[in-house]
């Protein structure tokens, strides 16, 4: 666990730990909070619930899905959310002074290649097999993504001739808390173990949950195998090409890569990789099927957005969130200048 | 098309200036940076440089630079070599370079990659 690795590695002490933990339970938000600010209900419907509960003597979310109006989903999805809204512990232990930010940031890496030497066990799946849950390790190990800064998302507003519906989408998906990534296939902890004599349905979610992981992991290896360090090199030197040239073939050569990059990185819910190549996808597609020209000043941009794509594909290779890689102003200014160009162009043509 | 051929390596000069000449090119050998900024500037109708990385005396990416700085070479630069690592292929490229082409090649790649530079 990422606790005692800290501790382990003498990275921090136990006191200012302690400290740190007490500081993000109190940053969590309520979840009669978050209900009310996502205006899932109002606060009507919160003082009538609130009132039930008291006069039947049951908790505020027994009355509240017993009423209908929340699933058990929905609340494991609020639990989440209630998770994703509160500090990270990197961040409490730097503000406490009890770690500095680079070496804190560094013991997440070694945590990283730990535990990818972890070896996989690779055999068949058993009927009963069982994932090892390491659902809480890793909300400690990838502390909540710093996001896109309200700042830089004004700035991004700002900009002369972009689309409000897009950046409004953009603004969401980077308030949202973030996907973490699945570490790749070597990094993924399995562990199999026979459980006899449980219940049919624990047996069933077991199996259910072992599915999902390995179909999860599948995407994930495909993602990394295909986006390969040969394919990035090649991927260089043809957007280079592109810039200094202007050929089709080139542009064409580009497009198909981004197209299948795109469809992995959808499958993987990256988003804001997505974000990023669903506007060269529609872009390059305007060009290539000559609905609009293509600008001269718009040739560097490809070179420079697969230069930020592939820092996205080594940082998720390594075990960190694109949420962690934006948290590098140098990157996450670069991934901003280089999304409002692209729109601005798309803009343009329409 | 005349080609100069910068690498330290005479075999491989020998075994690229074979292929080239298959290919109906002219190739002219330098063994270093230093000399193949001497041989740019000897020859002004050169089209095209194959430049290897790692060499004595000035390596291929600090000819890269010198170039980018005086602009001596108008012939697109293809860099050789045995590294294919993005990171190290996008500093040869921005530093000016235009393509590379991984060791070892063959006549049918180097003639794709000269069509691809060149066109």
């Amino acid at each position: 666990m990422f606790f005692e690795f800290l501790i382990d590695k003498l990275i921090v002490n136990k006191k200012d730990l302690v400290k740190a933990v007490m500081g993000q339970m109190e940053s969590m938000p309520s979840l009669i909070r978050i209900l009310l600010e996502d205006a899932i209900l109002d606060e009507e419907m919160v003082y009538e619930l609130l009132i039930k509960s008291i006069k039947e003597n049951r908790t505020f979310f027994d009355v509240l899905k017993a009423s209908g109006g929340v699933t058990e989903e929905d609340l494991l999805q609020l639990l989440q959310r209630q998770n994703n809204k509160s500090s990270s512990l990197g961040d409490l232990l730097v503000q406490l002074g009890a770690v500095e930010r680079n070496t804190f940031d560094q013991a997440l890496r070694d945590y990283s290649k730990v535990r990818s030497e972890v070896v996989i066990d690779s055999a068949p799946v058993k009927e009963k097999a069982v994932v090892e849950d390491e659902k809480e390790e890793e909300k400690d190990v990838f502390s909540p993504p710093a996001g896109i800064s309200a700042a830089a998302l004004e700035s991004l507003k700002a900009v002369q001739g972009l689309d409000d519906s897009m950046l409004s989408e953009l603004e969401v998906q980077t308030s949202e808390p973030e996907l973490v990534p699945e570490p790749r296939t070597e990094n993924k902890a399995f562990s199999f173990e026979e459980e006899k004599g449980e219940e049919e349905e624990h047996s069933q979610d077991i199996v259910n949950a072992d599915v999902d992981s390995i179909e999860k992991s599948a995407t994930f290896q495909e993602y990394i195998d295909f986006y390969s360090e040969d394919l990035q090199s090649d991927i260089f030197v043809t957007a280079n090409r592109y810039r200094i040239k202007g050929k089709k073939r080139d542009l064409e050569s580009l497009y198909e890569r981004l197209v299948k990059i795109l469809s992995l990185v959808k499958l993987n819910n990256f988003s804001f990789q997505e974000k990023m190549l669903e506007q060269y996808e529609s872009y390059m597609s305007q060009i290539l099927n000559g609905i609009i020209e293509d600008p001269e000043s718009w040739r560097t941009c490809p070179s420079e957005m697969f230069e930020i794509i592939w820092e996205f594909r080594k940082c998720i290779a390594n075990g960190m969130s694109e949420g962690q890689l934006l948290s590098d102003s140098k990157i996450k200014e670069l991934y901003l200048n280089n999304i409002k160009t692209v729109l601005s162009h798309l803009k343009r043509s329409a | 098309m005349k080609v100069l051929v910068i690498d330290d390596s005479k075999p491989i000069f020998m075994m690229v200036s074979q292929m080239l000449k298959e290919l109906g090119h002219e190739a002219i050998w330098a063994e270093n940076g230093q000399d193949g900024f001497e041989k740019v500037t000897a020859n002004s109708d050169l089209e095209l440089v194959l430049l290897d990385w790692n060499m004595p005396v000035m390596d291929g990416l600090e000819f890269l630079k010198k170039n980018g700085a005086e602009s001596f070479c108008k012939a697109p630069i293809v860099m050789m070599t045995t590294e294919n690592k993005p990171e190290k292929i996008q500093e040869a490229l921005k530093n000016g370079a235009i393509d590379y082409i991984m060791k070892p090649f063959t006549a049918d790649i180097l003639e794709n990659k000269i069509e691809m530079v060149c066109d």
